[in-house]
């Protein structure tokens, strides 16, 4: 159970600073995106989508792709954001 | 340096007791669950009160938000799992044309559902840091045929197959993947065995004895350690040449 929930603004930030932090630290440019972009065309790659996960499990200790959600249904930086904040909300 | 911190399933006995007895005398931090305490168990947790390195829970390996919790909760107590060895597994022998389905279900369950779930829950962590070793102990059940093991040698056999995969896709990101496949060493499982298999066994084997844990948990010890840093991907078979 999740105490001190974050908001949806919160959340957005945290996961587009995670993913600018991912991708320099992979020595490619920090990239400059939005909700509607593809996650793909941030620079993740798959595995990097992992570690977000793993990185925003350490933030929040929840994992939406454990079991509720399939990461194959996320497509956008915004639907991604959108799965966490329905998945805190709920928790 | 930090002490690396390994995650054992199925660490209070047998071969996982083993397994983690050599890991602390190794230096490592050791978290490990199983059903039920032992002695080993008790020793460990009277010698490191405060669980210092030594983590111990009592788990059903088959209940995935038991294990999700326990890999959570190692991460928050030590802040990291460098390694990861998929021990917990379970021998229901016997003739296959007679087997319980619930039986089968079972040894699918824990001997490889289980360990599949753990190395998920384990692994998105070691991604992020760039860093990890996955030690899958399997059986040489998984490369030879033997009567009477018909759904152990699948599920160790699967555990293989998962090995060489993962090492594949995780390679990338420095996790190494690889299993260990003993042969018959003196443990519970070979106690059910009568004095004429154990012979036979024995008159087979080229090394002309049964292995033993210390033996097994040493080469675990190696493919977690800086020693094994090209090797990902193998299946180890330490079974004194019975298969060669």
């Amino acid at each position: 159970m999740l105490t001190g929930k974050p908001n949806g603004a919160e959340i957005r930030q945290t996961i587009h600073r995670v993913i600018t932090e991912i991708v320099e630290r992979s020595g490619r440019p920090a990239p400059v995106f939005g909700d509607d972009d593809l996650l793909a065309d941030t620079g993740l790659a798959s595995l990097d989508l992992a570690a977000l996960i793993a990185r925003l499990e350490r933030v929040w200790r929840v994992d939406p792709f454990l079991e509720a959600v399939a990461i194959t249904e996320i497509r956008t930086v915004g639907d991604l954001c959108r799965t966490y904040r329905d998945f805190i909300d709920a928790a | 340096m930090a002490r690396p911190v390994v995650v054992i399933s199925g660490g209070s006995r047998g071969l996982g007791a083993g397994i983690a007895h050599k890991c602390l005398d190794a230096g490592y931090i050791v978290a490990t669950f199983s059903r039920s305490a032992s002695p080993f168990i008790d020793a460990a947790q009277q010698r490191d009160p405060h669980g210092e390195r030594f983590h111990w829970t009592a788990i059903d390996g088959r209940e995935d938000s038991a294990l999700n919790r326990f890999v959570r909760d190692v991460n928050d107590r030590y802040g990291a799992i460098d390694a990861l060895v998929n021990n917990a597994a379970i021998g229901r022998f016997g003739a296959f044309p007679l087997m319980r389905i619930s039986e089968i279900d079972e040894s699918i369950s824990v001997n490889l559902r289980g360990n599949i779930v753990l190395a998920r829950s384990c692994t998105p962590a070691m991604v992020a840091r760039g860093s990890g070793s996955i030690v899958n102990i399997s059986s040489v059940n998984a490369v030879r045929g033997n009567a009477g093991v018909a759904v152990y040698s699948a599920t160790k056999a699967a555990l293989d197959g998962f090995t060489r995969a993962l090492a594949r896709e995780l390679g990338p990101r420095k996790i190494r993947v690889n299993s260990v496949a003993p042969g018959y060493f003196e443990s519970d499982m070979v106690g059910g065995l009568s004095e004429r298999q154990r012979r036979a066994i024995v008159r087979n084997t080229p090394l002309g004895r049964l292995g033993t844990i210390d033996e097994i948990a040493e080469v675990v010890l190696f493919l977690l350690s800086p020693g094994a840093a090209f090797i990902t991907g193998q299946t180890i078979v330490l079974d004194g040449g019975l298969t060669c």
